[in-house]
């Protein structure tokens, strides 16, 4: 059973009336620094079908370029393009009835996002060879794989934008893969050197409101972490072996005395910890994997809104050995075959064609992402940062970590933006149509653009992000049908 | 094999090979084949013609998940389906970009992983901070020394607060035989001493037992924060040698000894097996603890106090003592499995570092993860009725994945199937290509209700290895002698075949098998897939479901650029289409007979050169071929050196090569070479 409430963040951050709580904190935080720029990336694995994020004017504006083909039931998009330049969509009142858009209309009391989203399609990045999934490839534009090739986006920005905060960036995330905290395999710091994800929502939680719920075993921390400095400093002294040797232990000291000042900042901020903590996973008893996720995007929420970090990247169910996640018995009401449901994503995926309901199923599931997204969205935007809102200055992106299917080509890889004005991102309610993967050599667009576009709005001169043949990719970022620098 | 000596084993550059004038297309492929170690000519590396005295590179290598949790005595799972235990949860997993767990190339401790360590540690020491033995139960209670050394026992006392020496004596056995596992240095023991002192003293007047189990977590987690106890040394010691070596201490060694064998230090403690029961002062003395009280491979630690470590005889008998052979109460998993789980394994062991070996060379632990679609399809059992839950396929999900924990798994039945056949030792390659003993799951459903979940998941155990009757819940049974038309060796095992397997039967599983024999039995090199820009699909099934995988294949690889590379792969995975995705024996194949056979061309051994018509004879030219004996050799080597082999190792190959000969095929011998070898005994600083 899904048990996660969608109050549930609201209440227990007090946010429910649209209060503006958080918004000394914030003008606390960044009083003396530059205009925030945040990004957060949310990926989820094996696949979003770009039909997902269709809407009806914008599927007439595709079909309109197709000489009288129509889309129809397909799911997948890029095969159908007929158009050899963007297609722009604005002011789409038809936003809200794209398949798993509906979460960002008004609803509830709670107010509209069509305003404060983008859809973009037709992105490719046929170098991570797409699968059941690209692994590292998905956030680095490189050769998908266990291996990192290069650094994930988010290590990019997070070494722009890292500053006062505790966490240069918080990555957490869900996965199938039992019993293992953490997931190595979707960011990376640079060639073969994984970034971790955490995969346990009670790890992720202690890691960041630990020094709270129990402030004396943090303080015993403090005492261990400095008793480790001192000891591997003394092993450094008298260390006669290789550079690359001495490198390991160097890293090891450099964790030590990250945490200690990590420590030391989270302890210094426990009032805005208490603020902003979300309830506690080890509170809970759901083991259901989609309750998980949205543990995660409050923790991360709660971390935007305290002035923890910056770049959060939530991975959800990414890799090959960890997509292949269980769906709650809500997701699967369409399916009118008892005994076929709670399959989980793989099976669902390989009936998707045979078995009614099946297909609804894996919208639920994007639409799910899309309404977590949207919870985000909504207590950023009701907190007053600067002359607009937090929302402004925050950029939030959700892509699949293969491309555009099960078993993708990462030919398309649909996107779903929201927020970021502030840094120039138009999302507006338009939906920006790119020709598609080998349709136009001057205007075809990959994912490193739109990668290369968030550089920008980290104030990176970000022109040749990944490691996409040179010679198939046009370099810099997103053109103005989508972006304009600020 | 191509490529020069100057440029082999060099790493492959980051070209795309699509853009270099057709004519050197191919060219551009030899050149960056991967594995890189893999272009060193294997001529080469077995001609002992160098005079430079062997040696390694010096290097610290951190702990991983396995070797922490045992050292602190606690077990990586926790038996009965109780999940892993605390310890277990360390975040100190191998990097996956090494080829094997063992390479240890840039492992170090980065931010979140101290954060996580940090949050296993005081849980994770219970065996030597428990206050109260039998609180917790079972496996988390004190580990064998501190239940029965009475020396130790004043540093749990609350009533009379703990002088010097007992804090001296504590943290002297503490790092001996749980942190450090040899003899701490004054350095080492004194920041400790004044923190454990600095953690009583800050207890309350009159400190309870939480109180003081907090002040033992505290000592314990410091020590374990030591980077000596993170990162094992082999820098080796004393005055260089004229080529520039140090000989490793007798401790190095020692450790070195003991990870070729264990997953654990030497003397690494005992713990108590919940399996035997909770915890109680009569399982002290009947045999509720793992191994003896002075821990485990204590003849290691007795080599390292008298020295004898430094005598390579000495070392290759501790190999001989303690690779593996006959054991039916399986003492080797006593501390991760229950007495029920146990007593249905093969009764051949072999050590965890060996039996590790085998399954990271053999790559078969893959079998547990990798979906299978209907994996009966194609065989004998299938049938288009059965739906997408059969028995079959429930079966075939219980042997991955264990869900009723009736019998061993897939991957172990594979273990078990390997440990007779290297515990035999002798002709141990040729009989792992050969063997048509396999160790099957019992299908006994005694007792199991039809109407239940479980009844169909055990009663079709067996079909993986084509068993159409009863194997009986015992030993005996299990050990069955398939047919030579069926099976022949560990290439044709059903748990090799779903890890070297996709998910359907129709998918191109040939490759990945071919492209495992290519590189890891013929120490092939083969291009990776960034060096081209293709789809690298195969073309969907027909509408009359009439394409096998191998014609599905063919028409996706047959022209002149895809041939560039997979004329490497596809003749050496042509022969196990005998076989299904998962490893089922193929009766039909979409309306065809299944077909195995291939033309090997240009192979490294022209011997191989010629017609098969199966894995069957495959796996003979295989079991037959010198030049596959020489790179399971260089696997040998990679796996307990921990790195690739150089052209500077190769009197160390050669002389492993003799030993494996001499001794017609002792796997035991092959190891003997090495750990006796100066490869192993010294080390060299690397140039930066």
């Amino acid at each position: 059973m899904l048990t996660f409430s969608r109050r549930r963040l609201l209440q227990s951050l007090g946010l429910g009336a649209g209060a503006t709580l958080f918004s000394p904190l914030i003008r606390q935080v960044w009083a003396n620094d530059p205009p925030p720029r945040r990004f957060v990336l949310v990926v989820e694995g094996n696949g979003i079908y770009p039909y997902s994020f269709l809407s009806p004017k914008a599927r007439a504006a595709v079909e309109s370029q197709m000489k009288g083909k129509t889309i129809g039931a397909s799911r997948i998009l890029h095969t159908l393009y007929g158009h050899t330049d963007p297609l722009l969509i604005e002011q789409d009142d038809t936003l809200a009835e794209a398949p798993c858009l509906g979460p960002l209309a008004a609803q509830n009391g709670q107010a509209s996002l069509l305003d404060q989203a983008a859809v973009v399609l037709g992105l490719s990045s046929t170098v991570t060879g797409g699968g059941h999934s690209s692994e590292n490839g998905a956030l680095s534009c490189a050769r998908g794989g266990t291996v990192p090739l290069g650094p994930s986006i988010d290590a990019v920005l997070a070494a722009k934008l890292k500053g006062k905060m505790p966490f240069d960036a918080l990555r957490v995330g869900i996965t199938a893969i039992n019993g293992n905290p953490l997931l190595y395999q979707t960011c990376a710091e640079g060639p073969g050197r994984g970034l971790p994800v955490i995969t346990s929502p009670v790890t992720a939680f202690e890691s960041v409101f630990g020094s709270i719920s129990d402030v004396a075993a943090f303080a015993r921390q403090g005492e261990l972490l400095a008793f480790g400095q001192g000891r591997t400093q003394q092993a450094l002294k008298t260390f006669g072996g290789s550079s690359r040797e001495r490198q390991k232990l160097e890293s090891y000291l450099q964790a030590l005395e990250q945490l200690q000042t990590r420590q030391k900042m989270l302890l210094g901020m426990q009032d805005v910890l208490k603020k902003v903590q979300p309830v506690s996973p080890a509170t809970q008893t759901s083991t259901e994997p989609m309750d998980w996720l949205a543990w995660q995007f409050d923790l991360a929420t709660a971390s935007l809104l305290g002035g923890l970090t910056q770049v959060v990247v939530i991975a959800s169910a990414t890799t090959t050995g960890g997509f292949d996640v269980a769906y709650p018995d809500a997701f699967f009401d369409k399916v009118t075959d008892p005994k076929l449901k709670g399959a989980s994503r793989h099976a669902i995926h390989h009936a998707m064609d045979g078995v009614e309901g099946y297909p609804e199923v894996v919208a639920a599931a994007t639409r799910y992402h899309v309404e977590q997204i949207a919870r985000m969205a909504r207590a950023l935007q009701q907190t007053p940062e600067g002359n607009g809102t937090a929302l402004d200055h925050t950029a939030i992106v959700y892509l699949p970590d293969n491309g555009e299917q099960h078993h993708s080509t990462g030919r398309e890889w649909p996107m779903l933006l929201v927020g970021g004005k502030a840094m120039g991102l138009k999302a507006d309610g338009r939906s920006v149509v790119y020709p598609g993967h080998g349709k136009s050599a001057k205007n075809e667009r990959m994912v490193s653009n739109l990668f290369n576009t968030l550089g920008h709005m980290a104030g990176i001169d970000l022109d040749t992000f990944g490691l996409e043949q040179p010679s198939q990719r046009v370099e810099g970022p997103l053109g103005a049908e989508l972006w304009a620098p600020v | 094999m191509s490529g020069t000596s100057e440029q082999a084993g060099q790493p492959a550059l980051d070209t795309n090979c699509d853009e270099v004038p057709y004519e050197q297309f191919g060219a551009c492929l030899e050149a960056n084949a991967e594995p890189a170690v893999n272009r060193i000519p294997q001529g080469e590396l077995f001609s002992c013609a160098s005079s430079k005295p062997a040696s390694s590179p010096s290097r610290l290598r951190r702990v991983d998940r396995e070797e922490w949790a045992h050292n602190i005595g606690q077990p990586l799972t926790k038996s009965g389906g109780r999940g892993p235990s605390i310890a277990s949860s360390n975040p100190f997993r191998g990097s996956l970009d090494n080829p094997y767990s063992s390479y240890d190339q840039n492992n170090t401790i980065d931010t979140t992983t101290l954060d996580l360590y940090l949050r296993v540690l005081p849980g994770a020491g219970v065996g030597w901070t428990a206050v109260l033995p039998s609180s917790a139960g079972g496996m988390n209670t004190r580990v064998r020394k501190v239940s029965q050394d009475k020396k130790l026992q004043c540093m749990f006392s609350t009533s009379v607060k703990p002088d010097a020496a007992c804090i001296d004596y504590y943290l002297g056995e503490f790092l001996r035989h749980g942190v450090l596992f040899r003899a701490p240095t004054g350095e080492e023991k004194a920041p400790l001493a004044a923190l454990a002192q600095a953690a009583l003293d800050a207890e309350p007047a009159a400190p309870t037992k939480e109180d003081r189990t907090l002040t033992m977590r505290q000592i314990t987690s410091a020590a374990w924060l030591m980077p000596q106890a993170l990162f094992r040394s082999e820098m080796g010691d004393g005055v260089a040698d004229e080529a520039g070596r140090q000989r490793l201490t007798d401790d190095e060694l020692a450790r070195q000894l003991a990870y070729v064998l264990e997953k654990r230090a030497p003397g690494a403690p005992a713990s108590h097996n919940s399996g035997s029961g909770a915890y109680s002062e009569s399982n002290k003395t009947t045999g509720g603890y793992s191994t003896s009280a002075d821990g485990y491979l204590f003849e290691i630690v007795q080599a390292a106090l008298d020295g004898s470590i430094q005598d390579a005889e000495k070392r290759r008998t501790i190999i001989k003592n303690h690779s593996g052979g006959l054991d039916p109460q399986r003492m080797d998993l006593y501390q991760d499995r229950s007495d029920n789980l146990r007593s249905r394994r093969g009764e051949y062991w072999l050590s965890t570092g060996i039996a590790r070996f085998f399954r990271e060379w053999l790559g078969y632990e893959k079998a547990s993860t990798v979906f299978k679609d209907r994996p009966q399809a194609t065989s004998k059992f299938d049938d288009p009725k059965d739906g997408a839950q059969s028995g079959y396929q429930r079966a075939y999900n219980n042997m991955q994945a264990d869900a009723f924990l009736v019998e061993p798994l897939l991957v172990e039945q594979m273990d078990d199937t390997i440990a007779r056949i290297v515990a035999a030792d002798q002709d141990v390659l040729k009989n792992l290509l050969t063997s048509t003993q396999f160790y099957v799951p019992s299908n006994d459903v005694t007792g199991i209700s039809p109407s239940s979940g479980s009844y169909g998941a055990k009663l079709h155990l067996p079909r993986a290895y084509n068993i159409e009757g009863d194997v009986a819940p015992t030993r005996e049974d299990r050990w069955r002698t398939l047919p030579t038309t069926e099976r022949a060796g560990v290439l044709t095992h059903p748990a090799w075949l779903a890890a070297h397997g996709n998910n359907f039967e129709d998918d191109p599983s040939l490759i990945h098998r071919g492209k495992w024999v290519q590189e890891n039995l013929l120490c092939g090199a083969v291009p990776p897939l960034r060096l081209v820009t293709v789809a690298a699909m195969v073309p969907p099934q027909d509408a009359q479901n009439s394409l096998t995988a191998r014609q599905r294949v063919i028409e996706a690889t047959h022209n002149e650029y895809c041939l560039n590379c997979h004329k490497k792969m596809n003749p050496l995975g042509f022969p196990f289409e005998i076989y299904n995705h998962a490893g089922f024996v193929r009766v039909t194949d979409h309306g065809k007979a299944p077909d195995g056979s291939s033309m090997l061309e240009n192979m490294l051994d022209p011997k191989l050169d010629g017609p098969v018509t199966s894995a069957i004879d495959f796996s003979q030219k295989l079991a037959d071929s010198p030049e596959v004996t020489r790179c399971f050799i260089r696997q040998v080597f990679r796996y307990f050196m921990g790195r690739d082999e150089t052209l500077e190792d190769a009197c160390t190959l050669t002389a492993m090569e003799d030993a494996y000969t001499k001794s017609q095929g002792s796997f035991q011998a092959l190891l003997g070479a090495l750990v006796a070898s100066d490869t192993f005994v010294f080390r060299h600083t690397p140039a930066p």
